[in-house]
């Protein structure tokens, strides 16, 4: 009867304490919980007298102390991911030191976290910062540096002075705003993300942690990740306004006009030399606009005769996409009647219209306008909506980054690793006057790049041209507008002698390289030679 | 010769499998994993087709390639109705079937929409291979014995008729001259006659027939899934989820997926040991049974799927087929090239696509028994 005077009372105290205790007896059964027991795993467990603990928790630790009889203290116990309680278990044996059962005493795991004291903090954060890959420092108000990790050491050791400038200017205007402040240094080598924060305590300015994170490897990586892009587009014949190299003013107010008539549904005509770049504008254009999920259809009014008369001769609605027609000047004056009047029908529908137009020509229609061999009308309708692309001679700027481009991606293809171009390589090839524009630029770098041995990493004059041969006057093709009623089979051949001619001086007449240039074997070559009349 | 590039889609629940190809040669394979919040927004499956269509195209042009070189689309076959095998064109008919889900909901169904959204734009034709519901089953096949139950032939048709056509080549035969058994031993298990180019008898793996498998079971003593069917166990969802994907192997050991087949068979003394013979015990039944439907003239006997990576289980059902004709082994199935090999024989012209006919048309052809 005492007994369970003292039993019920006990376990009234029970109640009042801040710990959790369960109490179960020889088997593992719950004979006793308090409120707080209950309350400390509501959370994950619903604690019932008569049952078993483990189908209740689990993992509980009790028939370990039971089967043990050893006591358990401190122990963490994981009640979810984020919650922890600190578990005592105490074995309960009666007076033949038998067991009769166990007691767990449950604590709130926050309670006992005091060792995080502020010097255990301090050395915790000192460790963080040690091991951090990126660079941290803290400074005081005057700008002393109070701690720094290995990682900021090893970074302000790589940038020269004027960065290490730039990384203390950051930390002068946190102290003069009093707020974040971040830059990002970009050169060619580096790239660090610099971010500065104020240490404010009690509303005063004690100092500032700044945040130095390198990117350089990430840089690098977007960037070659880009230029493989662009490679593959270019294989693919696939381009973007990106694609496009360029400083000169005159190719980005004719990139600019492009992007404004992609927005339209207008028909467009773009005009340009040889290699300036039609078809890469005109594809760039359909992949701006709406249509670049839908076919890019072009057409070459010699090489694609039946598909330029389907287009003459059907319907408009049955076209999708985006049709480049390009030569324009070689369709006959018939086959321009029917454009302008195909052109016309587009103008009224223009808003219905399921495709888009992209014309081009590589030669001046005035010239074929005087000859009368171009539709005047037609040449009128052409002219409402037309892009210029200046020839290199007119943006000479442009050529040294287009060289470097090429010779990126001639590196790739030969095994080469040239970086940089000479000033008097740079000089030659910028007074070049070149006939297939930027076609012809790129010959060249991949001609001049078989001269470079494996270790050089600059571009020089002396791979660029023979010796005598610099600025040499390239032989002009004669004007194709006066030959439009030739088969294409001798204009063909007209080419053929021009280049062969032009390589043959080039190479100061050394026939095998020559052959191997131009990919013809050996025999083939002189089988022309003499065709030619070159000999 | 020409070169073809073809862009294969596989639409499952979540990922949209897709490659392309250039002939034979894969140049992209890739899986394109959707926001699982996204589709949950689509009120069916059918309805994600845009949105599919447009993560494709996303993805192929920021890689930089040329949509308009592409020659044809190809996308998974989908729930459509009974059909012979092959290569069929994408029409409006096969468009109305998969939008209506006429033969049920299933990602795959999203395929054909996919593909003929992509290949319209870029004026080219669009295609599927061999669907699930390829039936040249016999008429002699689809009697059960039950008239109010008749067989229908549902199976793994991509792979059996694409390893079908390999191994005819290599036997320096036609695919449409040669009989074949094959035996495809993945996720399901199905085991098909291939007569001619025709799978005249295939057990169908989905419900019930032939072999157990990893997950499902196979046949069943019908009188005793009926008691149990009855006994208030089970509920008709619960049952059915059972026979799909608690019986089988994993239903004899009680393990996770994960269970490697070539360890356990390791060992004879292995007690699972007797559960994997068990399993190539009923793929060889299932084998024989399928020679008889052919009157055992087999020009050869195909292991094709996943489990055929497992030389110790070939081995084990080796020893009691290679009485009927020569194994071939094809482990693992490759569904993109399948499909893209597919579509490559209508490009070169080896074989005419098929038009996929409206409801009367294929009734009239037999198939309705």
């Amino acid at each position: 009867m005492i007994d369970r005077t003292i039993q019920s009372t006990s376990y009234t105290l029970f109640d009042e304490l801040k710990e959790g205790i369960i109490l179960v007896d020889n088997h593992g059964v719950i004979c006793y919980f308090n409120q707080s027991a209950e309350r400390m795993v509501q959370k994950q467990y619903h604690l019932q007298i008569d049952q078993h603990i483990l189908s209740i928790i689990p993992n509980s630790g009790m028939m370990r102390v039971l089967h043990t009889k050893r006591k358990e203290e401190q122990k963490m116990f994981a009640i979810s991911d984020t919650d922890y309680l600190l578990i005592s278990r105490y074995p309960l044996k009666d007076k033949e030191n038998q067991i009769i059962g166990a007691v767990a005493v449950l604590q709130e795991a926050s309670q006992k976290r005091e060792w995080l004291d502020d010097d255990n903090i301090q050395m915790l954060l000192t460790l963080i910062l040690q091991k951090s890959a990126e660079a941290y420092v803290i400074v005081d108000e005057q700008g002393l540096v109070i701690m720094q990790n290995p990682s900021y050491d090893g970074l302000i050791s790589v940038v020269d002075q004027e960065q290490h400038e730039s990384v203390i200017k950051n930390r002068e205007e946190v102290f003069q705003t009093r707020r974040d402040a971040e830059i990002t240094l970009n050169t060619d080598t580096l790239c660090l993300s610099i971010k500065s924060t104020p240490i404010i305590v009690d509303g005063k300015l004690k100092g500032c942690l700044q945040i130095i994170e390198n990117k350089t490897e990430t840089v690098y990586l977007k960037k070659e990740l880009q230029q493989t892009k662009a490679i593959i587009r270019g294989l693919e014949h696939n381009y973007q306004f990106d694609d496009f190299i360029y400083r000169s003013p005159f190719m980005k107010f004719a990139i600019e006009q492009a992007k404004l008539a992609a927005a339209t549904k207008r028909v467009i005509f773009i005009r340009g030399e040889e290699g300036t770049g039609k078809f890469m504008l005109a594809n760039a254009i359909h992949n701006w606009s709406e249509n670049k999920f839908k076919l890019f259809k072009r057409i070459h009014p010699k090489r694609n005769q039946a598909q330029l008369n389907k287009f003459l001769s059907t319907n408009c609605t049955k076209y999708k996409g985006t049709i480049y027609l390009e030569n324009v000047t070689y369709l006959s004056i018939d086959e321009q009647t029917l454009l302008l009047e195909k052109l016309r029908e587009f103008g009224k529908g223009e808003k219905q219209a399921s495709f888009r137009l992209i014309i081009s020509s590589p030669i001046k229609l005035e010239k074929a306008l005087i000859a009368g061999a171009f539709l005047e009308e037609l040449y009128d309708e052409l002219m409402k909506t037309n892009i210029y692309l200046p020839p290199l001679s007119e943006r000479k700027e442009d050529i040294y980054p287009l060289s470097k481009y090429f010779l990126m991606e001639l590196n790739q293809e030969s095994d080469r690793w040239i970086q940089e171009i000479d000033l008097e390589a740079q000089k030659a090839l910028e007074s070049y006057s070149y006939t297939s524009n930027a076609l012809e630029l790129k010959a060249i770098l991949q001609l001049a790049v078989v001269r470079v041995q494996e270790e050089e990493t600059v571009l020089k004059l002396e791979h660029l041209f023979h010796s005598g041969e610099k600025k040499e006057q390239p032989i002009e093709l004669e004007d194709t507008t006066d030959d439009v009623d030739q088969p294409l089979s001798e204009l063909v051949e007209k080419y053929e002698k021009v280049i062969i001619e032009k390589t043959l001086r080039k190479l100061e007449g050394n026939k095998t390289l020559t052959a191997k240039t131009l990919g013809l074997s050996v025999r083939n070559l002189y089988y022309k030679l003499d065709k030619y009349h070159l000999n | 010769m020409s070169r073809y590039r073809i862009l294969v889609i596989n639409p499952r629940s979540l990922v949209t499998e897709i490659a392309l190809y250039e002939n034979q040669v894969p140049i992209i394979i890739e899986d394109l994993h959707h926001d699982s919040e996204k589709i949950r927004e689509f009120s069916s499956i059918v309805s994600q087709y845009k949105f599919r269509t447009n993560e494709i195209l996303l993805y192929l042009v920021d890689k930089g390639i040329n949509l308009s070189k592409l020659a044809a689309v190809c996308g998974r076959g989908g729930l459509l109705k009974p059909i012979d095998g092959g290569t069929y064109i994408i029409n409006a008919a096969m468009r109305n079937d998969l939008l209506g889900q006429t033969r049920g909901e299933h990602p795959s169904n999203l395929g054909a929409l996919i593909a003929y959204e992509i290949a319209e734009h870029l004026e080219i034709p669009s295609y599927i291979v061999d669907p699930v519901v390829v039936d040249e089953m016999d008429n002699i096949a689809k009697i059960s014995g039950y008239p109010k139950i008749t067989r229908k032939s549902v199976f793994h048709a991509l792979n059996h008729k694409a390893t079908g056509r390999r191994a005819a080549m290599e036997l320096g035969k036609k695919y449409e001259k040669v009989k074949l058994i094959i035996a495809h031993l993945g996720d399901g298990i199905t085991i098909g006659a291939h007569s001619n180019g025709k799978v005249i008898d295939v057990n169908n793996g989905l419900n019930g027939e032939g072999p157990f498998s990893m997950e499902r079971s196979g046949t069943l003593p019908h009188g005793d899934l009926v008691d149990l069917c009855y006994s208030g166990e089970f509920t008709y969802k619960e049952m059915k989820q059972q026979l799909l994907y608690h019986s089988g192997v994993m239903a004899y050991l009680d393990k996770p997926r994960s269970l490697q087949i070539e360890e356990e068979l390791q060992n004879p003394d292995n007690p699972n040991y007797l559960i994997f013979e068990a399993l190539a015990y009923q793929v060889a039944k299932e084998i024989g049974s399928a020679s008889t439907v052919l009157f055992g003239k087999v020009d050869a006997i195909i292991l094709t799927g996943e489990l055929a990576f497992s030389n110790l289980f070939v081995k084990l059902i080796m020893e009691r087929v290679s009485w009927i004709a020569d194994i071939m082994v094809y482990p693992g199935e490759n569904e993109r090239q399948s499909l893209a090999e597919g579509v490559l024989r209508v490009l070169r012209k080896e074989e005419i696509p098929k038009e996929y006919g409206d409801r009367e048309e294929c009734e009239d052809n037999g198939k309705g028994v």
